[in-house]
């Protein structure tokens, strides 16, 4: 018969085997993908080397791992759209729809394994916001590349995602008043009109529901095109300002043609994380830190700290609480303003979308799921590494001690924020609609720094409208 | 103890069943229908054409065309993608003239973007085929008849369920009197449910 004090040494022994394994793995599983990616990727980031840093992606597959495929594919169809090579950024963005469509359903299993260590252990969902920059990004595909009839098509599918937005509440990202806007413009340029008057108040309605300031190119064309139609009833429902008669807005629904830039500036603002721990050791130093890296708050501090009626001597035994939040982190631009140059003068391209309002926007509609989800896990983890820092324990405070901080430091390594995200977006995305007669015309996009230096350029030599058509170009300049 | 102990194991079971994964493949027949995604497939092509091009046969304007006593001549002109899926409209197109040929019903001639690649090759030939195997130019048979149409879709969505609603039309125009002689549609309606979750 094992005694009873035999019996809890191999319950000890047992329960140390299956959690310090469980521990490992964690931590080999937890390594933050999210921000390893942006250090890799950081150097050719800033400096906008688009080409190399295409290269670089299409050789770094092992550093996206299984779980962020889709931020592979999005990362891949997002350069290859910057660069204007449109079939295979269309390839590789359906690639990117694809995995998003088949991570519809939640794995059960995934979610445990992520709840008991990181969310970084879950296959990446895109964030809303990117899924409609996605969107916009293989419509402009088609258009580019001169088909209309595939731009159509993915103004629909565009279409149904803002539809399946709308089922959100009411205050978070519901709906994009760009997107909304670019769907107006490809409906006008098929002859549509009635679609793009939809379009259009449905763009209204998305800027005045949501966080981006409503472009005035938005509430210039909307007013005139909107003056005599029901749906312009829009300004009064929703309280928007309409604007004044705008010669602009005329002109462009006269224009025979229209050649239509998007432009892209700047580089999306990174995401980072706050970093909160405490350690108490019995008998007693209680530490804590926090560091926030949008603000470079950076804290770390330690009293004694003795219990009334504790011991003033540690059994070495400790317990730590360590958590993380992911947060924005702003960026530099390099560029600070574009410039086009057509044959009607100088155009600045009108702000369509922010992403640094949208990754706030998304941080705020998760934050309440991170919540509970943070507490959950840090709990769990604290109290599982609490149980076997006392199976572990023998007796001797010093060895105790070190076993403890050497837990303390495993749980605290495994606490990662999922800092996961498309770091090729740009941080505005711009329009600039030109009217024109039918025929070859010339335009020069220029990208300036903050001290008025043209920093990059790009050339549209002979771009041919015909009659009743729009010509679509892209010119990125994202960092 | 137990609880830690249970709940410890579980996470390992878990862990694992999280890593497990394949890939299986297994030969169809090319008829078979297999439903995904919900999108349009292969099967709808082929239903739709098969179904569609029997009913174009049977009506009244087949029989008006016979007492001429030839085989009416057709072209596939315009066949528009207006619905929210990229479909290939080169397979419908094909699928289309291979039940119009195979019926022997009907005769077909090359549509407008093949007849410029075989006139490109009619001038090659003309500069550099021998005179007893270059095919002449101006020997082309015109058509009678030209088929054109459009595929349409309505989708209602909510949360994990769908409903997706095709509309296929397709119409018979006599190209000399720009007459419709048949006009014939096609709805295929399917619902689509996603699982929220799995193992």
């Amino acid at each position: 018969m094992p005694s009873n004090s035999d019996d809890g040494f191999r319950r000890r022994a047992l329960l140390a085997g299956i959690l310090i394994p469980v521990l490992l793995v964690s931590l080999s599983g937890c390594a933050n993908s999210g921000k390893d990616r942006l250090d890799a990727f950081r150097a050719r980031l800033s400096q906008g080397d688009l080409k190399g840093s295409l290269d670089q992606v299409r050789t770094s597959k092992k550093l996206y791992g299984d779980k962020s495929a889709f931020l592979y594919e999005m990362d891949l169809g997002v350069l290859h759209h910057y660069l204007g090579a449109w079939d295979s950024s269309i390839v590789h963005i359906e690639r990117a729809e694809n995995i998003a469509d088949a991570l519809y359903a939640r794995s059960i299993s995934n979610e445990a394994v992520s709840l008991a260590t990181s969310d970084n252990m879950r296959p990446y969902r895109p964030r809303q916001y990117e899924s409609v920059l996605l969107a916009q990004f293989q419509l402009l595909n088609y258009l580019a590349k001169g088909d209309l009839e595939g731009g159509l098509v993915e103004v629909r599918r565009g279409g149904l995602l803002l539809d399946r937005l709308r089922e959100q509440d009411s205050g978070k990202y519901h709906d994009d008043g760009g997107l909304e806007y670019l769907h107006s413009v490809v409906y006008q340029a098929a002859g549509q009109r009635d679609d793009a008057k939809i379009s259009l108040r449905r763009s209204l309605i998305a800027y005045s529901a949501g966080k981006m300031p409503l472009p005035s190119e938005v509430r210039d064309v909307a007013t005139w095109v909107l003056r005599d139609d029901p749906r312009g009833k829009v300004f009064e429902e929703r309280g928007i300002a309409k604007a004044a008669d705008s010669d602009a807005a005329k002109a462009l629904e006269k224009a025979p043609s229209e050649i239509v830039v998007l432009t892209y500036r700047g580089r999306t603002p990174e995401l980072d994380q706050i970093r909160a721990w405490g350690e108490f050791v019995n008998g007693g130093l209680f530490a804590w830190h926090w560091s926030d890296p949008s603000t470079g708050k950076d804290v770390t501090d330690a009293i004694p700290l003795f219990f009334p009626g504790g011991t003033s001597r540690s059994n070495g035994q400790t317990f730590h609480v360590n958590f993380t939040f992911p947060v924005r982190k702003d960026v530099d631009l390099k560029i600070a303003s574009i410039e086009v140059a057509a044959p009607d003068g100088m155009h600045k391209p009108e702000p369509l979308s922010d992403t640094r309002i949208l990754l706030d926007q998304s941080l705020a509609d998760a934050h309440m799921g991170l919540v509970v989800r943070t507490v959950v896990r840090v709990g769990t983890r604290t109290l599982a590494a609490q149980k076997l820092k006392s199976a572990v324990r023998t007796g001797n405070p010093l060895l105790d001690l070190f076993a403890n901080l050497g837990l303390d430091f495993a749980q605290g390594s495994i606490e990662q924020s999922d800092l996961r995200q498309c770091i090729w977006l740009p941080r505005e995305v711009g329009i600039v609609r030109i009217p024109v007669s039918p025929g070859t015309h010339a335009i020069k996009v220029n990208a300036i720094d903050r001290g008025g230096k043209v920093v990059g350029e790009r050339v549209f030599g002979d771009v041919s409208v015909e009659k009743g058509r729009a010509r679509f170009l892209v010119a990125a300049f994202p960092y | 103890m137990k609880s830690t102990f249970r709940n410890a194991a579980a996470i390992v079971i878990v862990s694992i069943l999280s890593g497990c994964s394949g890939t299986k493949v297994t030969r169809v027949a090319a008829n078979s229908t297999i439903d995904l995604s919900g999108k349009w497939n292969d099967a709808d092509s082929r239903m739709v054409s098969e179904e569609m091009l029997k009913d174009c046969l049977d009506k009244p304007w087949y029989q008006n065309w016979q007492a001429k006593g030839k085989l009416p001549t057709l072209v596939v002109g315009d066949l528009r993608n207006l619905s929210h899926e990229h479909i290939n409209m080169e397979t419908f197109t094909n699928d289309i003239q291979r039940v119009l040929v195979n019926s022997g019903k009907v005769e077909f001639v090359a549509n407008a973007s093949e007849r410029e690649a075989l006139r490109a090759e009619l001038s090659s030939q003309a500069g550099n085929a021998t005179a007893e195997t270059k095919k002449e130019a101006k020997q082309e048979i015109g058509a009678d008849l030209m088929m054109t149409g459009s595929i349409n879709t309505i989708v209602d969505q909510e949360g994990d369920k769908s409903v997706i609603f095709y509309q296929i039309d397709l119409e018979l125009i006599d190209i000399q009197s720009h007459r419709k002689l048949w006009i014939g549609d096609k709805k295929i309606k399917k619902y689509v449910e996603r699982d929220a979750v799995k193992l």
